[in-house]
């Protein structure tokens, strides 16, 4: 049974819990709580979708949930428009708006990105402050109320309530089971990581605004039928904003239920709290809200159902939701085999490549090429610009001056996903796991650029584990593996992508002799398979046994490429990283030219 | 509406403008100090600035009977002595509270803590709003005196006509507001304290290294931020009334003004501050009441979109 | 070899988010003494440095700082004692100007023997004196790094710990500032802890080494000694 199918159950047993509810309660005070809850979760909900999964907080949701409510409103009195039609009609609205905010504030980040999105909100506030719409009172319809969404009981608005929940639900939990909330995921874990194993880092954000918009326009466009009113300040205010926020970190961020816990638990108690103590005390709603804010980060950031989920079942697959290993064990190796390419001969090819950072050289006048299927050693001194060439090579900087063409194509200027479709993958030199995913959900987020659907997806993530060794390790937390296993990760989720070339940033750095020693292994069975692979180290030692040729750079420029043999003893290279006066000093052979120092 | 009269209302504008702007730029470098050092963005700015207010209002109230109390400068005088309140206020705030998400323990949290800081000082900003309401009461209140309603006449300076009137109150208001920035700048600049500080929020570690307690560098620059912007609200206490949810109104002017100026920099803010105070005055000549502050929203959209750095920011600091 | 034993080092273990990078480090280092260490990348040098500041807190092991327990103490208090860290990669503060920096060395010496100090910064790089009101930020590597020495000495320290100088400079200016280095070392009798890659230079200067390689002191000595052995050039270079 999959994680979708298990949620669609849980939440029609929701569904018929809470309508049961609905009829047994029979004060109306507690009936409106119970409309009010649901169209708060699912404020959470939305909130939850964008800001929880891509890790882009979002202080302006109020934006969306304000434009739904008056569209709504404006739409009843001056059109003459019914709800029914109405509310889709601002959802689609909404979630086109949200497209619109996107474009042009996705290019900031952290705090600039967090202040463009309070204004939103606050500017709309006062617009529509100044077109007058103070107080808008949505009419009580005499003839055929119902085909205005207006009812004598209660109870069909709670069921319609109950039924936008359902709603936003469904649409969570299909999106969070694709590779939708696993891309929203990796991006939020590590941005640079997802750009480099082939996720459009932009495309799937917008994607997750716009939805999250239209949700929260859904919400907004209801919660004017219901409470019959719209003032800017209840729907654009900031405490809106808030509150979405509040009801998806104190329930849970990143989760399906999470929002949902968090908006039955706060919102009544905020609502009681209010009705009972709102005249001796006013603005403690505020106050609640704002305790509860501060508690969460204080102590429990994550949320209560990550505390909970953890104690329950650690390291599920978040994608196959599968309650056994997730792992493809029919997954065969030969999987991410690599053909002998038409354009045999050179896969890579650098020429005069510079890049400056301020005032250092950090590569210079660099040009080199790299034989397909070729095992390739980069070497240098630190500082001498090799993590530089790597960043430029897989398009993270852009170089100042030079070309770069991979497998006949020039991928100066493309983005790092670009490059990754076309079959360049890479590690990183300082490991960035997907921290809360498990191994197997790591790499499966590597496999989506070239793979069809989740199966296959899970296919070729399993043949990569094989590869590198760790079957064993497939359903751990990522944060829990040791330092050469989480490197073996790094690497099964380059493969996972079918790369043709593989950049591998300092893999064996710190590593025990034996750990290096299976480490090499791998990464000679990678070579069986076809695939090319450049490595940078700084341990000459492990490096001397594995690659076929180094190129050595020093200060950002090309000293020396050969055999290692030769270049080991080459006098260039022992002075490049011990020193001009070692061969003076140490009386060693010199070849060539009297020392004059 | 002939040119004489619309001169005379652009002069007076500005004039407004440069009073106002005094006082915004002053808010503003308080909001700037914090991010500026610590990195953290404060959403609980605002609030911080209505405690001001009410510190110098309820101080004027119970102190204000005394009779040898009861000269005009004695406002202004509160105004000033809110600074050291609420940086007292501040310091024990990042002790007890902000210190546990910013600073070398947070860069393990997720995304740096930022995500952290943004959502704490949102909760914090909710509780003074809200605590506010319920302690100080709905009913604006305001702190004037006979200064607020008195002006120099300026003029007349064609024939007899164009004359601008400069409030006085507002007048003390902003020379104070620039007296306590440039007293702050020669703080940051000249004094071992304010170097050890730029020293902390250029390289922490390197800071480390010299001897400075970063993070008591940080619980001061924390203090001093609330502080100062504390002393921008008492100012702007003697000039208009207000209400507990008053700090949500000026916290986009202040984040306009720091953003203007470049986050980070004291003299952007000040400047930034002026210009948003300006821009706001001279635009009630063509617009209406509301739309003043949709002003300096657009202004502050279109900052962030086209250059987040302002003017005196730098590009890395973007990211 | 002087007696005074000024910093102990006993089987420090030491390392980030749980993965030791040092594994049972011993040394020692005598007052007045010039003392290297060199090793490969990775080797755990820098991670050596910042346990002694405080910036890493080892899991295992001692540090005595003139008899003193330095792991009792806090970060920020360490260089009051006499300790004193040239960062790898300068680290100067880019916006404050060179008299400030320097200023901010001697955030932990009272204000007479800072006026002194200052002089004595100026005299050996004169650069400084020269372009005081510059902002740190704008100068070039080798100027930053005389800068980062200077500010290091405003401490008054009795040792002053040197990480990586001569990283990203060119060879000529390198080899000034080691000249400098020594000079400075003669004349006053600083004590000198210096980690560098390039070996040739660290062993020419010191009076005694380490090697470090993967967490562990693989070798100890003088430089006439060590130079000869071929273990160093098979932790660098494989073979």
């Amino acid at each position: 049974m999959s994680g979708g199918t298990r949620d669609l159950i849980h939440i029609g047993l929701f569904a018929v819990v809470y309508m049961v509810l609905a009829f047994l309660v029979s004060n109306s005070y507690y009936q409106l709580i119970m409309t009010i809850v649901p169209v708060w979760a699912v404020m959470g909900l939305s909130w939850n979708l964008f800001s929880g999964y891509s890790g882009l907080i979002s202080f302006g949701h109020a934006a969306f949930f304000g434009l739904g409510a008056y569209l709504v409103a404006l739409c009843m009195i001056v059109w003459e428009l019914n709800p029914w039609i109405t509310i889709p009609l601002a959802t689609v609205a909404c979630g086109a708006a949200g497209l619109l905010v996107g474009l042009p504030t996705f290019r900031l980040r952290g705090h600039y990105f967090a202040l463009a999105m309070l204004a939103y909100p606050l500017a709309l506030l006062y617009i529509f402050e100044w077109l007058g719409y103070q107080e808008v009172a949505l009419p009580r319809k005499e003839v055929a109320p119902v085909l205005y969404m207006q009812f004598e009981s209660q109870v069909p608005y709670i069921a319609l309530a109950l039924l936008l929940l359902v709603i936003a639900l469904v649409v969570t939990s299909r999106l969070i089971h694709c590779r939708f909330g696993m891309s929203l995921l990796a991006i939020k874990l590590d941005e640079d990581a997802a750009e480099a194993v082939g996720i459009n880092t932009l495309a799937w954000k917008l994607s997750a605004i716009m939805i999250s918009a239209a949700l929260a326009g859904a919400a907004g466009g209801f919660y004017a039928v219901v409470l019959l009113v719209v003032t800017p300040l209840a729907v654009f205010g900031m405490l809106v904003s808030a509150q979405a926020l509040i009801f998806a970190m104190f329930g849970g961020v990143g989760t399906l239920w999470g929002p949902v816990l968090g908006a039955f638990i706060l919102v009544p108690l905020s609502e009681i709290l209010y009705a009972r103590y709102a005249a001796d005390f006013p603005g403690i709603q505020g106050v609640i809200y704002g305790i509860a804010i501060i508690a969460v980060i204080l102590f429990a950031p994550q949320g209560i159902f990550w505390k909970l989920q953890v104690l329950l079942k650690p390291g599920r697959s978040l994608v196959l939701g599968a309650t056994a290993s997730g792992m493809n064990d029919r997954a065969d190796v030969g999987l991410l085999k690599v053909d002998a390419v038409p354009e045999a001969g050179v896969i890579l090819e650098a020429a005069g490549l510079s890049k400056a950072f301020g005032g250092l050289q950090a590569t210079n006048n660099l040009g080199f090429q790299v034989k397909t299927g070729e095992l390739l050693g980069i070497i240098g001194p630190n500082g001498a610009g090799k993590t530089t060439l790597f960043n430029l090579l897989n398009g993270f900087i852009r170089p100042d001056s030079g070309s770069i063409t991979f497998r006949g194509n020039a991928i100066v200027g493309k983005k790092p996903n670009r490059i990754c479709a076309m079959g360049m993958a890479r590690t990183f030199q300082v490991a960035r796991p997907f921290t809360q995913l498990s191994v197997l959900d790591n790499v499966i987020v590597g496999a989506y650029v070239h793979s069809r659907g989740n199966d296959e997806a899970a296919l070729h993530a399993s043949a990569a584990i094989k590869l590198v060794g760790l079957e064993r390790q497939c359903d751990l937390p990522a944060v829990n593996l040791t330092n050469k296993e989480l490197r073996l990760m790094e690497l099964a989720r380059a493969l996972a992508s079918k790369p043709y070339l593989v950049l591998v940033d300092e893999i064996l750095a710190g590593l025990d002799p034996d750990a290096m020693k299976e480490m090499l292994v791998v990464l000679r069975k990678v070579q069986d398979l076809g695939i090319t692979v450049v490595i940078i180290e700084h341990s000459m030692q492990a490096m001397v046994q594995l690659v076929d040729r180094f190129i050595v750079l020093d200060h950002g420029a090309l000293l020396t490429e050969g055999e290692p043999d030769s270049i080991v003893r080459d006098p260039q290279v022992i002075e490049a990283y011990l020193g001009k006066k070692w061969l003076a000093d140490s009386g060693h052979e010199q070849t060539g030219v009297a020392d004059d120092n | 509406m002939d040119a004489l009269q619309t001169l005379e209302n652009v002069l007076q504008s500005l004039v407004a403008g440069l009073q106002m702007g005094a006082m915004y730029g002053l808010m503003c470098v308080g909001l700037t100090i914090i991010f500026g050092v610590m990195r953290v963005i404060n959403f609980a700015q605002g609030e911080f600035m209505m405690l001001g207010m009410y510190f110098t209002y309820f101080c004027f109230s119970w102190l204000g009977a005394y009779a040898f109390l009861d000269g005009v400068w004695f406002p202004f005088v509160l105004a000033l002595l809110a600074g050291p309140a609420l940086f007292l206020l501040g310091m024990i705030l990042h002790r007890l509270l902000i210190h546990t998400v910013t600073g070398r323990k947070a860069s393990q949290l997720e995304a740096g803590g930022h995500y952290a800081q943004l959502v704490l000082t949102l909760g914090i900003a909710l509780v003074l709003q809200n605590g506010g309401l319920f302690i100080f009461g709905s009913t604006p209140v305001s702190v004037s005196n006979e200064l607020s309603y008195s002006a120099w006449e300026w003029g007349p300076m064609v024939g007899d006509r164009v004359s601008v009137f400069v409030n006085q109150a507002q007048t003390i208001s902003a020379i104070l507001a620039l007296a306590v920035v440039i007293g702050f700048g020669l703080l940051m600049g000249k004094t071992r304290l304010g170097k050890s500080l730029r020293a902390a929020s250029d390289n922490p570690d390197a800071a480390t290294y010299m001897g400075i307690n970063v993070d008591r560098a940080h619980r001061i620059a924390f203090g001093l931020g609330i502080g100062i912007t504390a002393i921008g609200g008492g100012l702007m206490a003697t000039n208009a009334s207000f209400q507990p949810y008053i700090g949500t109104e000026y916290v986009i002017i202040m984040y306009a003004g720091v953003v203007l100026g470049g986050l980070g920099s004291v003299r952007g803010a000040f400047l930034g501050g002026m210009i948003i105070g300006i821009l706001q005055q001279v635009s009630a000549i063509i617009l209406p009441n509301q739309l003043q502050n949709t002003v300096i929203f657009v202004c502050f959209l279109a900052i962030i979109l086209l250059r987040p750095q302002g003017i005196f920011g730098q590009r890395d600091r973007v990211a | 070899m002087t007696t005074d034993t000024l910093l102990e080092i006993s089987n420090l273990d030491a390392g980030y988010g749980g993965v030791d990078v040092l594994r049972s480090i011993s040394l020692a280092v005598y007052a007045g003494e010039f003392v290297s260490v060199v090793g490969p990348n990775g080797a755990g040098k820098s991670t050596l440095f910042k346990t002694i500041s405080g910036l890493v807190t080892p899991s295992a092991g001692s540090i005595h700082f003139k008899g003193q327990d330095l792991l009792a103490i806090e970060a920020s208090r360490r260089p009051h004692l006499g300790i004193a860290h040239v960062p790898e990669g300068r680290q100067v503060f880019p916006s404050l100007t060179i008299l400030e920096n320097l200023e901010m060395g001697s955030y932990v010496t009272d204000r007479r023997a800072s006026a002194d100090l200052l002089e004595k910064v100026y005299h050996w790089f004169p650069k400084l004196r020269e372009r005081h009101g510059q902002l740190a930020g704008t100068l070039s590597g080798g100027e930053q790094q005389m800068l980062a020495i200077g500010r290091g000495l405003m401490a008054d320290p009795a040792i002053l710990m040197l990480d990586e100088p001569s990283m990203g400079l060119a060879p000529a200016i390198a080899d000034e500032i080691f000249e400098r280095l020594l000079e400075i070392h003669r004349e006053n009798s600083l004590g000198i802890i210096l980690v560098e890659q390039r070996v040739a230079e660290a062993l020419h200067f010191a009076r005694r080494a380490y090697v470090l390689e993967a967490g562990q002191i693989i070798l100890s000595g003088a430089p006439a000694d060590l130079q000869d052995d071929d273990r160093i050039r098979q932790a660098y270079l494989g073979m």
